[in-house]
Formats: C-alpha cells, sequence, structure tokens
C-alpha cells in the first residue's frame, strides 16, 4: 500500500516540467499568453524561482500520491495503469478547472490547453511509474 | 468495478452544488469576484444554462468516476472513504490549480478560494459515498 520508489517518484514529478515546457512553449505557449491576457513584460517580472520551485512541489505531491494509489494495484498492467492515471486527470482534474473556468468567464480554449496539460502530464507520469514500478 | 451507487453519486452532485452555492455566495463571493476580475455586470451577464448546465455535467462526471474508484476498491471503512476523497482534492486536484494558477499569474487568495471549495466538496462527496455507496 505505502508506495516507497522514490526514484519513480522524482522522475514522475520531474516528467511534468518536461511535458509543460513543450506545451506552454512551441505547442501553446502563444495561444495560452493570449487567453490569460498577460503581457510579455508581466511574464518577464514574474517570479520564476517562486513558481518553478512551487510547482515542483505540487508535482511532487500529486507523483507521490499517484504512487501511493497505484502501489495499491500491485497487478496492473500497462493499459491499466495508464488507465487509472489518465483517468484522474480526465474524471477529476478537468471537470474542476472546467467548473472554475466556467465560473470565471475563462475562454474554452484556456480551459482545452490547461486541462489538455493535465491529462499529458498525468499520461506521463502513468508511463514513468508503468516502467519503473510504483 | 462499475457497479457504482447512483443514489450516491447523485447525492454528491448536490452536495457540490450546495456547497458551491454558500462557498461562492454568502461566504466568499466578493473576494472571490475581486480576485477573478468579475464585475457585477459580469455577473449579470453571464448564461446561467451554460454554466450550470456545464458544471452540472462535470460535477456528475467527477461523482461518477468517484463511484468508480470506490467501487473498484470495495469494502473501504467510513474514515479511508473519506481520506480517499479528501486525497483526490488535495493531491490531484489542489496540485494543478495552483500551477495553473501559478503560471497565470493568478492571486494566493483566489487559489485559497478555489482550493479550499474542492477540498470542502470532496470530503463532503466522500461522506456521501461512505453512507450512501
Amino acid at each position: 500500500m505505502a508506495n516507497v520508489n522514490l526514484l519513480a517518484i522524482l522522475i514522475a514529478a520531474a516528467s511534468g516540467f518536461l511535458v509543460g515546457g513543450i506545451w506552454y512553449g512551441p505547442l501553446f505557449g502563444k495561444a495560452w499568453q493570449a487567453e490569460i491576457g498577460l503581457s510579455d513584460d508581466q511574464l518577464k517580472n514574474s517570479n520564476m524561482l517562486k513558481i518553478y520551485g512551487t510547482t515542483f512541489l505540487f508535482s511532487l505531491l500529486s507523483a507521490v500520491f499517484l504512487g501511493h494509489l497505484l502501489a495499491h494495484f500491485p497487478d496492473a498492467d500497462f493499459r491499466r495503469v495508464m488507465m487509472i492515471s489518465t483517468g484522474i486527470a480526465l474524471a477529476f482534474v478537468g471537470p474542476a478547472i472546467g467548473t472554475n473556468y466556467l465560473f470565471g468567464r475563462k475562454s474554452g480554449k484556456l480551459f482545452a490547453i490547461d486541462a489538455g496539460y493535465w491529462l499529458v502530464f498525468y499520461a506521463a507520469m502513468g508511463l514513468v511509474f508503468a516502467l519503473l514500478g510504483a | 468495478m462499475w457497479e457504482i451507487s447512483w443514489i450516491a453519486v447523485i447525492a454528491a452532485t448536490i452536495i457540490a452544488f450546495v456547497v458551491g452555492g454558500l462557498w461562492y455566495g454568502p461566504l466568499f463571493l466578493k473576494p472571490w469576484q475581486r480576485e477573478a476580475g468579475i464585475s457585477d455586470a459580469d455577473m449579470q451577464r453571464r448564461h446561467p444554462a451554460k454554466v450550470f448546465g456545464g458544471a452540472i455535467l462535470l460535477q456528475l462526471f467527477a461523482a461518477y468516476f468517484m463511484g468508480h474508484v470506490f467501487a473498484t476498491y470495495g469494502g473501504l471503512s467510513v474514515i479511508s472513504t473519506i481520506l480517499t476523497a479528501q486525497g483526490i482534492a488535495l493531491a490531484f486536484i489542489v496540485t494543478a490549480l495552483g500551477v495553473n494558477y501559478l503560471f497565470a499569474g493568478r492571486s494566493l487568495k483566489l487559489f485559497l478560494i478555489d482550493a479550499g471549495y474542492y477540498l470542502v466538496t470532496y470530503t463532503l462527496m466522500g461522506v456521501a459515498f461512505a453512507y450512501l455507496g
């Protein structure tokens, strides 16, 4: 039940940075920036150390819990591990962000970018745990 | 695995709306409006049918999958059920909101309001599944 594969947890959390760098960089960086309405200057002035540091802690927390959850199903094959991890993004993260964005009058495009990111991030974490074990 | 208690799913959905009505109503409406940049005029201009309809569908979807999680685990105690529901909110939803809000430059206050809503709602959804699921 308790997961101890620290290496998998660290790599899973770090995979979020890789996916995020591509997702919010070359892929959807400009579209995302237009939707949230931040200028280049505003982005440059944000405290990147704080943002990336906190993001890594959040990613670590989600990776610990995902590993903990997957450790409940030691016999899960590759497909099942991927179904569980992407299912979390699809069933819980996506709806929560969607509800907030609906009430917060954010665009469907921003929702698609942000919710899509979590789906890809959780798929990446699932892949890490599937390959390295929870 | 898919023997899901519809009563608990519907109860969990209703709970989310009751908590939401209180949370984004008497409790934190004003700070939320300020932090989210939603003016009173915006509040009147939005399309309740689309917003509420969409929110109901999303919440039903999440509650249904929570039912699937509990049906898969099978036979969890009341406390484990509630902790599992809380764990989903804390580990997966709150962390996702946190990252999105940090990069988008949204305020800590907005994060606390929105994250708090999901922690409270998922805790009570867990209660619904613990007693009705």
